[in-house]
């Protein structure tokens, strides 16, 4: 009985995996922990916190006050102080002259942002030379006052008033035109930037053979004005915030008001309220700022060019995010599936819709796991190709010297790179290297017996799917996971690319943007939502918007 | 934030050992050969073996088998060579071991050749009908069905001959187990053919202890043949006979396995008569009186006259039909009494299911007379009732 | 925040959950263990009968559970019998757990062995599943039940196409005759086929997380009857092509019936890869809803907080799946877990609701 024990207590080298399994669960957790704080707090449990060190308020607190102090209303004693904050710039420009009734006027401008023709023709002309009768009339009674100007002489329809230095200055380096006139307390900014702009486009990295040729534009003003044209909405709304603690943009949020989940409303703008950052120069920004996980190889925001596809989630219940300066807007919540749909399944007829959903999904497959299956396969698992195939593969194979890892990463990372060269290259040459690199190269490889032609086969239907997927950046992120999958086939065969592909779905369901489950409507399942997932079907039987956005208004017909 | 860090590299080193220690079982695929067919005959060492035993390579064994294992590709030595030499070259390699535990003789393998073996594709299996009268079928087959890299798809076969001769082609370019697994497929063409035979069915059958056929072949020159079947006694599980094409064909009648094929009869006046058959059913009912089992087999076939030799006789006389079917029923029920006896007299075995059907319409009495059947079986009555429908003549209407 | 439900499961999720904890290591071997102990081919009847006791059994439970709603049995047991009867019984559905999920570890171990990866060595091949589930387990229920949600379907799928295909070797006079031997041999078969439905156990905690617990009888009946079907169709296509004298003699006969068969025509030939794939798939999901269950049963028995527990459990899988010497021993070991089933979720929660019914324990919500 004791001995019958005694035999199953295992070994010492079994209480030292035992171990193993413990510590290193572990120290991934603390190593992902660390990271997470090292990467900043998450965004949804972090709030704004103060940046600045007590030293720095203490001397800032001065010029503060100095911002802060209202305009006296004497020209001179104006004049200097906005000169001492801002005429070390050389594109600041201070204009001096005299009005018709013979006030001292200045006006500050930024050389190439502000409305040339505008304060020429519009304000200096009228100031200067118009209405002089009328002009002396009133002169005999008053002083000439604020309202006078802004209702009888200067025919502009934007005109601000400033009371503080700050309000001032930081309109003026943006590309107002600042107008400070003698006995008037308030500083007037007449107009706004009108910089050198690029014409709206054809979006560069969603191309659609149907649909709308129309881009987002660098401009938010342009980009806002865009969405409201398509068509007349009441319930679009859009709100305004300013990001960047130091270099401030505007950023729009827009949602359609009687659709948007309130919750997930709040909780954006939430997010967008609790940035800290210094300057945020694209919307990649703001999107890695707002996301759930950053040590997600996912994309947690949707990024697209495209206008269409951004009323269209609006309409869905999401919210959109733009950018100033930036021509890609931001859509969350995002799922898994919406990042293989493209528009274009919409405009086209449902069955080559649905067929071209199919077909992006098996493309997602291909481009995750082919290179990782032919691994396992030729390196594990001979017995589970055909027999024919078998035969042609040792052939194939023969002379090749390196295990089919090797080889395999050889070819792949070639590919990137030349992927990656493309890129950067410009637009004539980039086609003619793809082809010297994929045709030329890949031929002389197999040639010089480094690889075998099977492998250029799996390596080349990888890289075309991968570049089917019409989100530009899931197929970057399914590129990274395809060499994850890669080590993990050879590391453990088929057995590992099982395990990788549940590796993979336990992070997937883990993840959430914004609330929403990264996989739905695949888990949980929403029969509903099913209709626009994999399936297109038409839109007589699509009549509500998904489920899983909670939206305030479900049926998309009345 | 310091021992963060190093918690941060404790971590990546682990990851990095693991990376390191993986890579266990793998093998790539162009370093093995692949064991395409596989021979057993009775063990008698071959002239290379013999000489190699003198030289010194021997291990304690008992010459019972030697197999041949056939394996592909052969490898050419580079492109010109296999541009030039292609036309002479095999295509397979065959390596005769000889000895005892057939595991063993797989495992010799590797003292020979330094690729080594893989059984994952292994598509036939001939064994001779002198080793298996010699020894239990289960003994031989153990091993293989035991191991995880063969598949019980694998096809069995008895051979007349030597065995090994079967995995022998004089084609150019032909692999002699592909060339077998392709033939069986050929039933639909040639009911002479059983249906195939997989490990898998094997395994069950032994287990039961029904008696069995296994489709035979002769090798002459070079070339295979199918020719009638291999008789297994089910207690023993060895061979006991050979029944010849024309009972096979009689057998798969019975058993209902016709797929195609053709029935080839002679008129009054000695003219070919030859019938093609499109669909055939078999229904087998068995009868139980008191001790007394009875079987009666109705066959029902639809086809087509293909070949009549007789000119004066044309096909679109109804008389002429009626009488060209009697001429054919007359010919199987020949067939099936033949075959019958065979099994009856000659051998005393049941190898046509008509266990099976009396296991499913009497299980009752089936329990009473599972334990000696086949001598239960070789008394009993069997009745044939044929009907053999011909429902057109081709395209010609002569 | 955007939350929804967030700890709360649907009424499918629940029943994919009992699904796919039911789908595991049986898939393989049902045909044979079962087909041993009936000896004739009527296997598929006591199958279905199992799977009615199953799910009365089932039922039982969720009728315990919805006395206390909101509260697994590992907080309601005391309740019942008194603090010390009930910690010792979670305890030992605690054990119960964890040794069914390392059961079911070793047999993933020992396939993948035979059949995917010879030569590797086990520790390897169960370290990194483990650390996979553990993974998972973190998420909570809901990333659970939403990875089964994904796994479910392609279960299906995939084991149906493999059996369909298989039905070239399918011969219906090997199931014939129906109760040849009358109705004995079929109530033979009865305990081993209670074996392959362990899983309904898992309705000890789930009402609890359920959103309407009020369906949890309509979850179990339909999340029993997914592997009832899929089980019976398997056990169907199996003997009918590889006879009941064929079947006994294969140790995996289900992998055996797909490796029978190549199919020359379709781009694979060999469809037992894809028989593993979803067959390991399915036992990462029986191994980390135990897991969980056995995490949760400690945690809630000392009250503290669940994630240390689940990293703290590894090591006891670990060894208590390395533990069986053979497969013999293995067989037993699971066979063993499935008469302790029996007893510990079958005949108890009976006894417990008769106490509960008979002392009005609980909250007597009926009314509403």
């Amino acid at each position: 009985m004791w001995q019958s024990i005694i035999s199953y207590i295992p070994n010492w080298i079994i209480f030292t995996q035992a171990l193993v399994i413990l510590i290193v669960p572990i120290i991934i957790y603390l190593t992902s922990k660390w990271l997470q704080s090292a990467l900043g707090s998450r965004t949804s449990e972090g709030t704004p916190t103060a940046n600045e060190s007590e030293e720095n308020i203490f001397e800032n607190a001065k010029t503060k006050a100095e911002d802060t102090m209202p305009f006296t209303g004497n020209y001179e004693t104006d004049l200097a102080s906005i000169k001492k904050r801002i005429a070390k710039n050389c594109d600041v420009h201070f204009r001096e002259f005299t009005m018709a009734t013979g006030e001292m006027v200045a006006i500050i401008y930024v050389e190439g942002l502000y409305d040339k023709e505008l304060i020429e023709v519009q304000v200096m002309k009228s100031l200067m030379f118009d209405d002089v009768e009328e002009m002396e009339k009133s002169s005999k009674d008053s002083k000439i006052t604020k309202s006078y100007l802004t209702n009888k002489m200067l025919p502009i329809s934007e005109i601000r008033e400033a009371l503080n230095l700050e309000e001032v200055v930081s309109d003026i380096l943006v590309g107002s035109t600042a107008m400070l006139i003698d006995g008037i307390v308030e500083v007037l900014l007449l107009g706004s930037a009108t910089g050198k702009t690029r014409s709206i486009e054809e979006p560069l990295s969603e191309g659609l053979l149907r649909g709308p040729r129309i881009g987002f534009t660098e401009i938010l003003c342009d980009n806002t004005a865009i969405l409201r044209r398509h068509g007349k909405n009441e319930s679009l709304e859009l709100i305004k915030f300013q990001v960047g603690t130091r270099a401030k943009k505007d950023l729009v949020v827009a949602y359609m008001n009687d659709i948007v989940n309130s919750e997930l409303l709040e909780e954006v703008k939430r997010r967008i309220e609790s940035i800290n950052m210094d300057y945020l120069p694209e919307s990649g920004y703001v999107e890695q700022l707002i996301e759930d996980d950053s040590l997600s190889p996912f994309q947690q925001a949707q990024n697209t060019e495209r206008p269409d596809r951004v009323i269209n989630s609006l309409l869905e219940g999401r919210v959109a995010i733009l950018l100033d300066g930036s021509p890609f807007a931001l859509i969350v919540p995002v799922t898994f599936s919406m990042l293989l749909q493209s528009p274009e399944d919409y405009y086209e007829r449902w069955i080559p819709g649905t067929l071209l959903r199919m077909l992006r999904f098996l493309a997602t497959f291909f481009a995750l796991l082919a290179p990782a299956l032919y691994i396992a396969f030729i390196s594990y698992h001979p017995g589970l190709i055909p027999t024919k195939l078998v035969m042609s593969i040792i052939d194939a194979r023969q002379g090749v010297p390196f295990p089919s890892l090797i080889e395999a990463l050889i070819m792949e990372t070639s590919i990137e790179i030349l992927r990656e060269a493309g890129v950067r290259l410009p637009k004539p040459i980039g086609p003619a290297m793809g082809i010297v690199g994929g045709l030329i190269i890949g031929d002389a490889a197999v040639n010089a017996g480094l690889v075998s032609p099977f492998l250029v086969i799996v390596v080349a239907v990888t890289a075309i799917s991968s570049f089917a997927i019409p989100t530009y950046s899931a197929g970057i992120t399914l590129r990274l996971l395809r060499f994850l999958a890669m080590f993990c086939a050879a590391i453990l065969g088929a057995y590992g690319t099982v395990l990788f592909f549940l590796l993979l779905c336990s992070h997937l369901v883990k993840l959430k943007s914004f609330g929403v489950p990264y996989v739905s409507p695949m888990a949980p399942y929403r029969l509903d939502d099913w209709k626009d997932f994999i399936f297109r079907l038409p839109f007589k039987v699509m009549k509500r918007r998904p489920l899983i956005m909670k939206t305030k208004d479900s049926d998309r017909k009345k | 934030m310091n021992s963060m860090k190093g918690y941060f590299l404790s971590a990546l080193s682990i990851l990095l050992l693991l990376c390191l220690t993986g890579c266990w079982g793998n093998k790539e695929i162009e370093d093995l050969s692949v064991n395409v067919g596989l021979a057993l005959d009775v063990g008698k060492e071959s002239e290379l073996e013999q000489e190699l035993a003198e030289q010194g390579a021997t291990y304690p064994k008992k010459n019972i088998i030697t197999a041949t294992l056939q394996t592909v590709p052969v490898l050419k030595g580079n492109k010109e060579q296999q541009m030039g030499n292609s036309k002479s070259s095999e295509m397979f390699l065959n390596t005769e071991v000889t000895g005892d535990s057939i595991f063993q003789l797989y495992r010799q393998y590797s003292l020979r050749r330094y690729r080594p073996i893989i059984g994952h594709h292994l598509k036939v299996l001939v064994i001779s009908s002198e080793l298996s009268r010699k020894m239990d079928l289960d003994k031989l087959v153990n091993f293989i069905l035991r191991d995880n890299d063969i598949r019980p798809s694998c096809l069995v076969l008895i051979s007349t001959g030597k065995a090994s001769e079967a995995l022998i082609s004089s084609q150019p370019g032909d692999i002699p187990s592909f060339h077998l697994r392709s033939m069986v497929e050929n039933q639909f063409r040639n009911n002479k053919i059983l249906a195939p035979m997989i490990l898998t069915e094997l395994d069950g059958i032994m287990n039961s202890g029904s008696s069995f056929v296994l489709q035979n072949l002769v090798t002459a020159k070079g070339e295979v043949e199918f020719a009638g079947a291999g008789v297994l006694k089910g207690e023993t599980n060895k061979w006991i006979g050979t029944l010849n094409e024309h009972e096979v064909e009689g057998l798969n009648w019975i058993k209902g396995d016709i797929e195609g094929g053709v029935i080839k009869t002679y008129d009054k006046s000695g003219e070919v008569l030859a019938y093609e058959i499109k669909s055939a059913s078999t229904k087998i009912k068995s009868k139980v009186n008191g001790n007394d089992i009875s079987f009666h087999v109705s066959i029902e076939a639809d086809g087509r006259l293909i070949e009549n030799w007789d000119k004066s006789q044309v096909p679109t006389d109804e008389k002429f039909l009626k009488e060209a079917e009697e001429y054919f029923e007359e010919e199987l029920k020949d067939m099936l009494h033949k075959t019958t006896r065979k099994m009856q007299e000659k051998f005393k075995v049941d190898v046509g299911g008509f266990r099976n059907q009396l296991r499913i319409q009497h299980p009752k009495v089936w329990r009473t007379v599972k334990q000696d059947w086949d001598e239960t079986f070789s008394k009993c009555d069997i009745t044939y009732d044929v009907n053999i429908t011909i429902t057109d003549y081709g395209s010609s209407a002569k | 925040m955007f939350t929804r439900t967030d700890d709360k499961i649907t009424t499918t999720q629940t029943v994919v959950i009992i699904s796919c904890f039911m789908l595991g290591s049986g898939v393989l071997t049902l045909p044979r263990t079962l087909t041993e102990r009936v000896k004739t081919v009527d296997g598929w009847i006591s199958l279905i009968l199992g799977g009615l006791i199953i799910m009365l059994a089932g039922i039982c439970i969720v009728k315990l559970c919805q006395k206390f709603p909101g509260k697994t049995m590992f907080q309601f047991l005391k309740e019942i019998v008194g603090s010390w009867i009930g910690s010792c019984m979670c305890l030992l559905m605690v054990m119960y757990f964890v040794c069914l999920s390392a059961f079911e570890i070793r047999v993933m171990a020992e396939v993948t062995m035979l059949y995917l990866l010879e030569g590797t060595p086990m520790w390897a091949i169960v370290m990194s599943f483990m650390w996979i589930g553990l993974y998972l387990i973190t998420g909570g229920i809901n990333s659970i039940a939403r990875l089964f949600e994904i796994i479910l379907p392609i279960t299906i799928v995939v084991l149906l196409i493999c059996l369909l295909l298989s039905s070239r070797l399918f011969d219906i006079d090997n199931l014939r005759p129906v109760l040849g031997e009358g109705i004995f041999p079929v109530i033979r078969g009865l305990k081993s086929t209670l074996l392959v439905f362990i899983g309904f156990e898992i309705m000890i905690i789930l009402p609890a997380f359920m959103q309407y617990p009020k369906k949890g009888v309509k979850a179990l009946i339909i999340g029993t009857s997914i592997p009832l079907v899929l089980y019976l169709i398997t056990f169907i296509m199996v003997v009918g092509a590889m006879t009941v004298d064929g079947v006994v003699r294969s140790t995996w006969p289900t992998l055996d019936l797909i490796r029978s068969f190549e199919i020359t025509g379709l781009l694979f030939e060999r469809f037992e890869f894809f028989l593993l794939v979803i067959w390991i798939m399915q036992i990462f999901s029986t191994y980390t809803i135990c897991f969980y269950a056995a995490s949760l049963g400690l945690a809630q028995l000392s009250k503290k907080n669940i994630r240390p527990i689940m990293y703290g459990l590894l090591p006891f899988i670990f060894i208590v799946a390395l533990l069986p010497k053979n497969m013999n021993e293995l067989f037993d070991f699971g066979d063993f877990i499935g008469t302790v089933t029996i007893y510990l979720f079958g005949l108890f929660p009976v006894l417990l609701l008769l106490i509960t019914t008979i002392f009005r324990i609980g909250a007597v919500k009926e009314d509403e």
